[in-house]
C-alpha cells in the first residue's frame, strides 16, 4: 500500500516537474527535422512548406522558444513523457509528449477543415515533441528520480544528466551543421527505415523508454567524459546517432500519413 | 600602470574583434547565397570570375578592412542616413549609401578599370548592400536613438526565479540574436528559409535604385521599432520571438536586391 503511494507521489512530482526539461538542444532538433524532410513525399513536402512558410528545421525549436510564453502554458508540459516503472507510460496523461502526439495526429486527419493558422501550430507541436520524444533524457522514469541529480563532466565542465543527453548530438559530432549530419548518418534502406516506423508513437515511446533505461546505466554519476572507454564513449555517440534517425524518419512517416491521407 | 592600460586595451580587442560589422558571418554567407539562388546564369558566372569565388567569398570584406589601421575608417561605410522624411539623400562620403553608388559605378565600366579594383568594388557593393538591410544600420534623422548602439535587457522567458536577463545591446540583438537560433543550419539551408518567407515579396523589393531601398526598408521596418526601443528597454521573451519576422524580411531584401542589383550590373 505504501509503496504504491509512494509510486503515485513521484509520478505526480515528474509530471509536475516534466516541464523544466529542455530536450535536444538546437541542433538536435533542427538534425531531426532536416532529415524528416528529406523523407517526405513530394505532396506532404508542398504541404508543410505552405502552411509553415518555412522548412522543418526553421520550426524544430519553435516550442522551446514559446513554452513560457502567455497561452502555450500547458504546451510547456509536453515536451517529455512519463514512464512507470514497467516501462509503459501514462497514455491517459495529457501532460504527455507521446499522448499530445496521437492526440494532434488524429485532429490533423482532417486538416483541410482546420485553419491554416491551426495546422501551421499542430505542425511546429509536432516537429518539436516527436523529435523530445526520442531524446533520451525525456523518458521520464518515476521509479528512478535519482536520475535527475545526477552530474556528469564533459571538457572540464559540470552538466546535469539531462543537459548532458539534450546536448549529446552536439557533443558528438562538433563541428557539424545538420546538414552534415543528415549526409552522414542518413544512410538507412527503405526496408531499415520502414521497420523503424512501424507501430504508433504510443509504441515508440515504450521501446525508448526501454533501450534509454539501458543508455542511463552507461553513465554513473560525476563521470569525467574524458575517462570513459572508447567503447563507452562509442555507445553514447550510436545512441544519439540512433535515436536522432528514428526521429527523422518517425516524423516524416507521420506527416507522410497526414498529407497522403 | 601603462602597461596595465595596454594589457586592457589588448584584452577589449581580443574580446571585440570577432563582431561582426552588421550579420555575423552565417547571416552574411547566408544572404549572399539567397542571392546567388536568383543570379541569372550570366551574371554568376560574372561574379565568379571577379571574386575568384563564390558571393560569399565576398561578404567578409569589409570587416577584415576595418581591422587594418589605414582602412579602419572603412566601418561608417556599413551605416546608412535617412533624412527627416525618410529618404536617403546625403552625400556624404562617409555613408554606405554613397561608397556603395562608386562601387557600382566601377562595376558598371568594369572595363576601364583594373581587376583588384573592380574585385574590390564588387566586394565592397556585396557587403555594404547586406549591412545596409540590418535595422541596428539604418540611422534615421528624427530618431536619435537610431544612430546609438544603446542597452537591451532580455529576458529568457522563465518564470519567478528562474527568469534570467541577458545584458545586450542593439546591434548584437539585430547581429545575431535570431541567426543564433539557426547557429546549426548550413547558408544553403538558412537561404531556402528565407527564400520561402519572402517570395511573394521579391517583386516588390527588387524595384528601384538603392536610393529606393533605405528609404523603404527604413520607413517599413526600421521605423515602427522606434516606438517601443529605448535605452535598457526589458524584452520579453513573447517580444523577442515576435520580432523574428524582421530579421528574415531584411535578409530576404538584402538577398533579392543584392541578385538584383548584380543581375543588372554584371550582364
Amino acid at each position: 500500500m505504501k509503496r504504491s503511494i509512494l509510486t503515485i507521489v513521484v509520478a505526480i512530482f515528474a509530471m509536475a516537474t516534466a516541464h523544466q526539461a529542455m530536450a535536444w538542444n538546437n541542433i538536435g532538433h533542427a538534425s531531426i527535422a532536416y532529415i524528416a524532410e528529406q523523407h517526405l513525399t513530394p505532396e506532404a513536402k508542398q504541404k508543410c512548406r505552405k502552411y509553415l512558410r518555412h522548412t522543418l528545421p526553421y520550426h524544430a525549436s519553435w516550442m522551446d522558444y514559446w513554452r513560457n510564453c502567455e497561452g502555450f502554458e500547458e504546451s510547456n508540459y509536453w515536451h517529455s513523457v512519463p514512464v512507470a516503472a514497467n516501462n509503459k507510460h501514462y497514455k491517459s496523461e495529457s501532460r504527455n509528449a507521446a499522448y499530445q502526439v496521437t492526440r494532434i495526429c488524429k485532429k490533423m486527419r482532417k486538416y483541410e477543415k482546420l485553419k491554416d493558422s491551426i495546422v501551421c501550430d499542430n505542425l511546429k507541436y509536432l516537429i518539436h515533441m516527436v523529435g523530445d520524444m526520442h531524446c533520451p533524457s525525456h523518458s521520464k522514469y518515476v521509479d528512478e528520480p535519482a536520475l535527475k541529480q545526477g552530474r556528469f563532466i564533459f571538457e572540464g565542465k559540470k552538466f546535469k544528466f539531462h543537459t548532458f543527453w539534450d546536448s549529446s548530438i552536439g557533443f558528438c559530432h562538433k563541428g557539424m551543421n545538420c546538414a552534415d549530419l543528415q549526409r552522414t548518418y542518413d544512410t538507412l534502406s527503405a526496408e531499415e527505415i520502414a521497420k523503424i516506423c512501424e507501430g504508433t508513437p504510443s509504441d515508440w515511446a515504450y521501446t525508448n523508454a526501454v533501450e534509454m533505461r539501458e543508455a542511463h546505466q552507461l553513465i554513473n554519476p560525476d563521470t569525467d567524459y574524458d575517462e570513459l572507454s572508447d567503447e563507452q564513449k562509442a555507445r553514447i555517440k550510436a545512441i544519439t546517432e540512433k535515436q536522432m534517425l528514428r526521429g527523422g524518419y518517425r516524423l516524416a512517416h507521420i506527416l507522410n500519413e497526414i498529407f497522403n491521407h | 600602470m601603462k602597461s596595465i592600460l595596454r594589457y586592457i586595451a589588448v584584452v577589449a580587442l581580443l574580446v571585440t574583434g570577432g563582431e561582426a560589422l552588421a550579420w555575423n558571418r552565417l547571416g552574411q554567407n547566408t544572404i549572399a547565397t539567397l542571392a546567388e539562388r536568383h543570379l541569372t546564369a550570366e551574371a554568376k558566372a560574372e561574379a565568379h570570375r571577379i571574386l575568384g569565388g563564390n558571393l560569399a567569398s565576398g561578404t567578409w570584406y569589409l570587416n577584415d578592412l576595418r581591422k587594418e589601421e589605414t582602412t579602419k575608417g572603412c566601418w561608417s561605410w556599413s551605416f546608412v542616413a535617412v533624412d527627416e522624411q525618410l529618404k536617403s539623400t546625403t552625400t556624404s562620403p562617409k555613408d554606405g549609401i554613397v561608397r556603395l553608388e562608386e562601387c557600382i559605378e566601377t562595376l558598371r565600366h568594369r572595363a576601364d578599370h583594373n581587376a583588384a579594383e573592380v574585385n574590390v568594388a564588387l566586394r565592397t557593393t556585396i557587403s555594404i548592400l547586406c549591412m545596409m538591410h540590418n535595422v541596428s544600420h539604418v540611422r534615421l534623422a528624427n530618431e536619435p536613438l537610431s544612430k546609438k548602439n544603446f542597452a537591451l535587457n532580455i529576458s529568457n522567458g522563465k518564470p519567478g526565479k528562474k527568469e534570467a536577463i541577458s545584458k545586450s545591446n542593439w546591434r548584437k540583438f539585430w547581429e545575431s540574436s535570431y541567426i543564433a537560433r539557426h547557429s546549426c543550419f548550413s547558408p544553403e539551408m538558412y537561404a531556402e528559409d528565407v527564400d520561402l518567407y519572402c517570395s511573394e515579396m521579391f517583386a516588390e523589393w527588387s524595384k528601384g535604385s538603392p536610393r529606393d531601398w533605405v528609404a523603404e526598408f527604413a520607413s517599413t521596418e526600421c521605423k515602427p521599432l522606434y516606438k517601443w526601443a529605448k535605452d535598457g528597454y526589458y524584452m520579453t521573451r513573447e517580444h523577442h520571438n515576435r520580432y523574428e519576422a524582421v530579421n528574415d524580411r531584411s535578409m530576404g531584401r538584402a538577398g533579392i536586391r543584392l541578385a538584383t542589383l548584380l543581375n543588372e550590373l554584371l550582364k
